[in-house]
């Protein structure tokens, strides 16, 4: 399983993703944080990353029976007061070192969690948006997650918020100019939770019944901190309807 | 039924005898020209084909008696027979054997006949709008003359017949059971808006845009 990389802007190729998710409401999440330095003993990282969701158009002699998905280019966004970047305001979406993911539809599972298959593609240079739209894909919508990350053996937990373009002008949306351009999707300001587990091979038996087990673990270390459940599959549902 | 493997037991064997004496008086009949058995032969194999028919005949008329006609049935006789495995029948191995028992779809070939019946050319019945009419109205009538939704119907209640007060508590567990679920989805709108806004993440259709999700059945 691999560690998480704080270091390059490389994400996690391929891999099959078990994870549980829980929720945090804005005026719980100073405490919650606070609890949770202390149980996983570690500051958590801070981050921000921009996703970009893509619709493939698609073609007329389709059969019927052939299902289409959406795809997300993934990128992390340098943090403006790092080493020469010297309070960065402008930010161009094309010059960003975008990942190329499928997230699958999480399989039906006996586990209690969430399995679903994550097929990755990191990239070298070039214009990754051109050819994701050169292939007949279209940008569907554009959002920023803020996050706060803790680690715990094999198991990542995430706290993220969605920001979403406050208007139609704001395009892509500017992570620079958070209070300007952005707002959070939730009307309550709340944070996701997600902690997971990635297993390099499905077919790992083993490795899946390890990840099954941390994943538990920590559920009950956060017990009465965050509700950790599994969430519907469908909630998790990429592929594109009608 | 008192014993249904049992009745089951013998009709598939009464079912067995008869196939197996059709078998061998088909065969008999299939000898080439100049080989066919004397008709002595061939009368004796039609008489164990006539008695087996007899005995499943029988053994199905004893395990399932034919229907007395409504308005003399008095007690809750089975009207019909329903099939369903034990507790310790070896589900997780006999698994595709057990769909294939228990499956309603038809088969291709009963598909294919339906299709053809269906297929068939219907003769103008002038009559039969007025008929179809006439039937609605009648169980429209019928159905106006009885309450739906209680536990006894008038003629059981004058006759003096309780209500099994087991049935009334499960009837209660299940309407208290609906009630909590419902509770709990108002009790839950931090459920509700993570749900939004992973759907939101996974294909970026806003929360207003999003199509409910289909409800998973009630797990037991």
């Amino acid at each position: 399983m691999n560690a998480p990389d704080t270091t390059t802007p490389f994400f996690t190729t391929s891999h099959q993703e078990l994870s549980l998710h829980g929720y945090v409401s804005s005026d719980r999440f100073p405490q919650v944080i606070k609890l949770l330095t202390n149980l996983f003993t570690m500051p958590p990282d801070t981050f921000t990353e921009h996703h970009l969701i893509h619709k493939p158009h698609r073609p007329k002699n389709l059969p019927p029976n052939v299902e289409t998905y959406y795809i997300k280019l993934l990128s992390r966004v340098e943090d403006p007061d790092a080493d020469g970047m010297d309070g960065a305001q402008v930010y161009d979406a094309r010059k960003q070192r975008w990942a190329i993911r499928l997230e699958d539809l999480p399989e039906v599972t006996r586990r209690p969690c969430v399995s679903r298959s994550i097929l990755s593609a990191n990239t070298g240079s070039g214009d990754v948006m051109g050819f994701v739209r050169a292939m007949g894909y279209t940008i569907h919508a554009s959002y920023f997650t803020e996050n706060r990350r803790l680690v715990h053996n094999n198991v990542v937990l995430t706290l993220s918020q969605i920001l979403v373009p406050k208007t139609p002008e704001a395009g892509l949306g500017n992570p620079y100019r958070k209070d300007e351009e952005l707002r959070p999707l939730d009307p309550k300001n709340g944070w996701i939770v997600q902690a997971s587990v990635k297993v390099a091979n499905n077919s790992d038996l083993d490795g899946l019944g390890q990840a099954v087990n941390e994943l538990t673990q920590v559920k009950d270390m956060v017990k009465g901190v965050v509700d950790l459940e599994v969430i519907e599959r469908l909630a998790l549902d990429t592929r594109v309807k009608g | 039924m008192e014993n249904p493997q049992r009745s089951l037991e013998t009709l598939r064997q009464r079912s067995q005898q008869l196939v197996h004496s059709l078998q061998s008086l088909i065969s008999a009949l299939q000898q080439p020209a100049e080989t066919l058995p004397p008709w002595s032969v061939l009368q004796n194999n039609f008489n164990v084909v006539s008695s087996s028919v007899a005995s499943l005949s029988t053994a199905l008329h004893t395990q399932l008696p034919p229907l007395p006609p409504p308005q003399e049935r008095k007690t809750d006789a089975p009207n019909a027979l329903v099939s369903y495995p034990l507790p310790h029948f070896p589900g997780k191995t006999q698994e595709s054997t057990l769909t294939q028992l228990l499956t309603k779809r038809h088969t291709s070939e009963i598909g294919d006949q339906i299709y053809e019946a269906m297929c068939e050319e219907h003769t103008d019945d002038p009559g039969l709008e007025e008929r179809w009419d006439n039937a609605k109205e009648w169980c429209q009538e019928e159905q106006d003359k009885r309450i739906w939704g209680a536990l006894v119907t008038e003629e059981e209640e004058e006759a003096g017949v309780e209500v099994d007060q087991k049935v009334v508590e499960l009837l209660k567990n299940e309407q208290e059971k609906e009630n909590f679920a419902v509770k709990k989805g108002e009790r839950d709108p931090e459920r509700e808006i993570l749900i939004g806004m992973l759907r939101f993440a996974a294909t970026g259709i806003r929360i207003e845009e999003q199509r409910p999700l289909p409800q998973a059945p009630m797990k037991k």
